[in-house]
C-alpha cells in the first residue's frame, strides 16, 4: 500500500476534494482561506508522491514542493491582509454578508 | 532488538501501518477543519493535518519536504491564520451560521469531484512512474535550486516581496501616527533577506505577522 | 549569463528595478506621489524603448534564458510591449483617483509593477513551474490592487471575493499542472509537448491527461472570467479604484491568454484537437451572457465588467479558429494572429472608456451610476467626444481599433471549415449587433439626458489627459493602419507554431 503511487494520489485527491467542498460550503473567509490551504497541501503531496515513485522527477519533486509551499505562504499573507482590512469595514469575517454590491 | 518485518498479529508491513496511520489522521483532521463549528478548532485541527503530511513526506522518502511542512506551514501559516482568526472573531460569533444554506450541493459537487479523481487514479498509467520508491537526494535538491529551478527561485523573491508591501499596506491601520514609509522600508530589508526559499517565506510571513501583532497589541 | 541573455531579460528586469524604485523613493522622499508617478512613467518609456530595441535587435529569432525556462521571442516582444503600455496608461490615469481618496502612490505604482511584471513572465516562460509561478506573480498584487481602497468597504469587498475566488480557481489550476507534470516527466514546455506528440493519436486521452486537462481549463477559464466561471468579475470590478478596475479588465484577462498561448498552444497542442468543442461552448456562452447581462446594468464600472466578460468570448473565437483548423495550417495561425491582435486593440479601447469614467471620478463622491454621464456632451465636449469614439470602437464600428479586431476574428473563424465554427462567427455578428445597444445607450445618455443640477465642471488632470490622448490614438491608428500590429502579431504567431 505505502509502496504503490496510486495509494497516494487516492489520498491526494481525497483531501483536495474536502478542500473543495469547504471552500464551496464555508460562510467564513478564513475558514475558506484554510479549505484552500488544504488543497494546496494535497496537489503538494500529489507532486512529492510523482517524485518518489518517477526517478527522473525525485529532486525535482522537493524543490516544486518547497517553491510551492512558499507560494501558498505569500497567498495566505494576502488573504490575510484583505480579510482584516475588510473586517474593520464590516466587522463581519462570514463572506455572504458582503453583498452590498448585488443589484 | 530488531523489529519484526510485519507488524504483530495484523501481517502487514510497518510501512503500510504508518501510512495509514498518517494518512486517515490526515484526512480526519481536515474533515475537521471543514466539519468544525468552531473555528478556532478548525485552525488548530488544520495544524494537526499538516503535521500529518509531514509525516506522510517522511514517509515517502522526502525529509527535507517534510521539515519545510513543519516550518512553513505549521510554525508560520498555521500562526498566522490563527492570529487572523483572533482578529476577525466577535465575541458573539454565531456558531451555528457556519455553512452556506446550500451545503448539501457543496458536498454533492465534491462527492462527485472524489469519484472523478479516484477513478481517474485507478485507471491512469503513469509512463514515467516505477514500482519502487526512489530516495531524494538532499544535497542535489540544493544544487536543482540554483541550477535548473534559479528562475523560479528568484521569482519566488519577488513574489514574498510583492506579497510583503501590499500586505503590510492592506492591513495596517490608518488612524496610526506611523508614517506610511516605515512600514515600507521594514518590508524591504525582511524581504530582501538572503536564504532559501523558506527563509524567504518564512521573513515574509514574519513581517506580516509583526504588524498582525501591533494591531491585536493597539485594540481597545 | 552573456550579454544577450542579459539583454534578453532586460525589459523585465527594469520593471522589477521599477516597482521596488517605487518604494525606495518613498522612504527617501516621503509623501513625493508626484515624483513616483513621474519617475514611474519615465522608467515605463524607457523600458518599452528597451523592450522596441530588443525586439529590433533580436528580430525573429528567439533567444533562452535560464536554460530554457525563459525565452525571447516575437510573442514575448509583443506582449512586454502590449503589457508595459497598458501599465503606463494605467499609471498616467491613477493619481487624479487616488489623490483625492488620499491613497498613496508608491505601494500603488510598486503593487502595480510587481503585477505587470508577473504579466511579462507569463508571455515568456517555457517552464510549467515558471508559468504558476508567473500567474500567481499576476494575480496577487491584482487582488491587493482590487482592495486598495482600503477605507471603502466596496473595495475590499470586491477584494475578498476576487482573491478567494482567485486562489480556488489557483489551487485547481495547480492541481492540474502536477497531473500533467507527473505525466510528462518534465516542467519544460518542449519536452512536455515532445511526450505528447510521441503518444499515439488513439491513446493521447489517457484518464489522467483528461483530468489535467480539465482542470487547467478550469482554472484559466476563471483567470479569463470565461462563462461560467466569471463569477467574481462584477463585484471585482465594480468595487475596486476606478483605474484598477481600467487595468484588472485588461491586464490579467491579456496575460490569462498568454498563459493559454503558452501552456495550451505551446506545450498541449497535440491535444488540441480534442477541447475544439469546450472552446466553443466556453466562447458561445461567454459573450452571449456577457452581453446579455450588460444589457440590464445601470453601473457603468459593471456594465463594462460584462461587456469585458463579451470580449472575452470574442477573443476566445480566435482561439476556437486555432484549436479546429488543421495542424500546420496557414488557418491555424490566423486563429492566434486574430487573438493576439483583439487583445492589442481590445486593451486601448477598454482603458480609454475607464479612463473617461477615472476623469469624471476625480472629485470624491462622483458614483460610477450611468446617470453621471448624463448631460457629458455639453457639460465637457471633449471628454464626451473621447468616450463616444472608445464606445464606437468597442462597439466594432469601422475604422476604428475595434472594428478590425472583430474582423480578422470573424475571418478566421470562418476560414475554418467547420460548422462549429461557422456557427460561431454568425453568434458572434449578432452579439456585435446586441453590444451595440448598451454602448449606445451610454452615448444617448450623454448627448440627450439632462444633467443634474449640482454637477460641477469637470477638470481633466494633465496626466489623464495624456492618457486619453494616447489610447485615443491607439485607437483610431489601429483602426486606420492596422498593418504594422498585423504583421508584428504575424511574428508572434509564427514564433509559436
Amino acid at each position: 500500500m505505502s509502496q504503490s503511487l496510486d495509494a497516494y494520489l487516492v489520498l491526494a485527491s481525497l483531501l483536495f476534494c474536502i478542500g473543495t467542498f469547504g471552500f464551496l460550503a464555508r460562510r467564513n473567509a478564513i475558514a475558506m482561506l484554510m479549505s484552500i490551504e488544504l488543497m494546496i497541501n494535497a496537489v503538494n503531496l500529489v507532486i512529492v508522491a510523482f517524485g518518489a515513485f518517477t526517478p527522473e522527477l525525485a529532486d525535482r519533486a522537493s524543490v516544486i514542493a518547497l517553491i510551492v509551499m512558499a507560494v501558498a505562504a505569500a497567498e495566505a499573507t494576502v488573504g490575510l491582509a484583505i480579510v482584516i482590512a475588510i473586517y474593520r469595514n464590516r466587522r463581519t469575517p462570514l463572506v455572504d454578508e458582503y453583498h452590498s454590491m448585488r443589484e | 532488538m530488531a523489529l519484526p518485518p510485519t507488524v504483530p498479529y495484523f501481517d502487514i508491513a510497518w510501512d503500510d501501518l504508518l501510512f495509514l496511520t498518517f494518512g486517515g489522521l490526515m484526512l480526519a483532521a481536515a474533515l475537521g477543519v471543514v466539519l468544525g463549528r468552531n473555528i478556532i478548532r478548525s485552525g488548530l485541527a488544520m495544524i494537526l493535518s499538516f503535521a500529518a503530511l509531514a509525516g506522510i513526506y517522511a514517509l515517502l522518502g522526502a525529509p527535507l519536504v517534510a521539515a519545510a511542512q513543519v516550518l512553513i506551514y505549521i510554525g508560520a501559516i498555521s500562526v498566522l491564520v490563527l492570529f487572523a482568526i483572533m482578529l476577525t472573531q466577535s465575541k458573539s460569533g454565531p456558531a451555528s451560521l457556519v455553512f452556506h444554506h446550500q451545503a448539501w450541493a457543496a458536498a454533492l459537487a465534491a462527492i462527485v469531484l472524489a469519484l472523478l479523481l479516484v477513478s481517474m487514479v485507478a485507471g491512469a498509467e503513469w509512463p514515467r512512474a516505477v514500482a519502487e520508491r526512489v530516495h531524494t537526494a538532499t544535497g542535489d535538491v540544493a544544487r536543482l535550486l540554483f541550477d535548473e529551478f534559479v528562475l523560479p527561485f528568484e521569482v519566488v523573491s519577488v513574489l514574498l516581496l510583492a506579497a510583503v508591501i501590499g500586505g503590510v499596506f492592506l492591513a495596517k491601520r490608518e488612524d496610526t501616527d506611523v508614517p506610511e514609509t516605515e512600514a515600507g522600508a521594514r518590508q524591504v530589508t525582511l524581504g530582501s533577506e538572503p536564504g532559501g526559499a523558506s527563509g524567504r517565506a518564512a521573513s515574509g510571513i514574519a513581517s506580516a505577522t509583526i504588524v498582525a501583532a501591533e494591531d491585536l497589541g493597539r485594540r481597545p | 549569463m552573456s550579454a544577450q541573455e542579459w539583454l534578453a531579460i532586460g525589459p523585465l528586469l527594469a520593471v522589477f528595478a521599477l516597482a521596488m524604485l517605487a518604494v525606495v523613493l518613498d522612504i527617501a522622499r516621503p509623501g513625493r506621489d508626484r515624483l513616483v508617478t513621474g519617475v514611474m512613467v519615465v522608467g515605463l518609456l524607457g523600458a518599452i524603448a528597451l523592450t522596441g530595441y530588443t525586439a529590433w535587435y533580436f528580430g525573429g529569432g528567439e533567444v533562452e534564458v535560464f536554460g530554457g525556462a525563459y525565452v525571447r521571442d516575437a510573442l514575448t516582444s509583443f506582449l512586454d510591449l502590449l503589457f508595459l503600455s497598458i501599465a503606463l496608461l494605467t499609471i498616467l490615469f491613477s493619481p487624479d483617483y487616488l489623490h483625492p481618496r488620499r491613497l498613496p502612490m508608491a505601494e500603488y505604482a510598486s503593487t502595480l509593477m510587481f503585477a505587470i511584471s508577473g504579466a511579462m513572465l507569463l508571455g515568456a516562460a517555457r517552464d510549467l513551474l515558471v508559468l504558476f509561478l508567473a500567474l500567481e506573480l499576476l494575480v496577487l498584487p491584482g487582488y491587493m490592487l482590487a482592495g486598495y481602497a482600503k477605507r471603502d468597504g466596496l473595495s475590499t469587498e470586491g477584494a475578498i471575493k476576487y482573491f478567494l475566488l482567485g486562489s480556488f480557481s489557483s489551487a485547481i489550476f495547480l492541481f492540474g499542472l502536477a497531473l500533467v507534470w507527473g505525466f510528462a516527466g518534465s516542467t519544460r514546455i518542449p519536452e512536455v509537448a515532445a511526450v505528447l506528440t510521441s503518444l499515439d493519436g488513439a491513446v493521447s486521452l489517457t484518464p489522467a491527461l483528461t483530468m489535467g486537462l480539465a482542470l487547467l481549463t478550469a482554472g484559466v477559464a476563471f483567470k479569463i472570467a470565461a462563462v461560467p466561471f466569471h463569477y467574481w468579475t462584477p463585484d471585482a470590478y465594480q468595487g475596486s479604484p476606478t483605474p484598477v478596475t481600467g487595468y484588472l479588465s485588461v491586464g490579467p484577462k491579456v496575460a490569462a491568454f498568454a498563459l493559454i498561448l503558452r501552456l495550451f498552444v505551446d506545450a498541449l497542442a497535440p491535444l488540441k484537437a480534442d477541447w475544439v468543442p469546450f472552446i466553443v461552448v466556453l466562447a458561445a456562452l461567454t459573450m452571449t451572457l456577457g452581453n446579455l447581462v450588460a444589457l440590464t446594468q445601470d453601473n457603468i464600472k459593471r456594465m463594462l465588467a460584462y461587456s469585458s466578460i463579451a470580449h472575452t468570448g470574442y477573443i476566445l473565437v480566435g482561439l476556437a479558429a486555432y484549436a479546429a483548423a488543421p495542424p500546420g495550417s496557414d488557418t491555424e495561425r490566423a486563429g492566434l494572429e486574430a487573438l493576439l491582435f483583439y487583445s492589442a486593440a481590445y486593451s486601448f479601447m477598454n482603458l480609454g472608456a475607464f479612463a473617461v469614467v477615472t476623469a469624471l471620478q476625480k472629485r470624491t463622491g462622483v458614483t460610477s451610476q450611468i446617470t453621471t454621464f448624463a448631460g457629458l456632451g455639453r457639460r465637457a465636449p471633449l471628454l464626451g467626444a473621447l468616450m463616444f469614439l472608445f464606445l464606437l470602437s468597442l462597439t466594432g464600428i469601422p475604422p476604428l481599433a475595434g472594428f478590425w479586431a472583430k474582423a480578422y476574428v470573424i475571418i478566421a473563424a470562418v476560414q475554418v471549415d467547420s460548422p462549429w465554427l461557422i456557427g460561431l462567427a454568425v453568434l458572434t455578428v449578432l452579439n456585435a449587433a446586441a453590444a451595440a445597444f448598451y454602448y449606445l445607450r451610454i452615448a444617448v445618455v450623454m448627448y440627450m439626458g439632462e444633467p443634474s443640477e449640482q454637477t460641477a465642471p469637470v477638470q481633466v488632470g494633465r496626466l489623464v489627459s495624456a492618457g486619453l490622448v494616447l489610447s485615443a490614438v491607439a485607437t483610431i491608428l489601429i483602426g486606420l493602419v492596422p498593418g504594422p500590429v498585423i504583421a508584428f502579431a504575424q511574428e508572434a504567431a509564427r514564433a509559436l507554431l
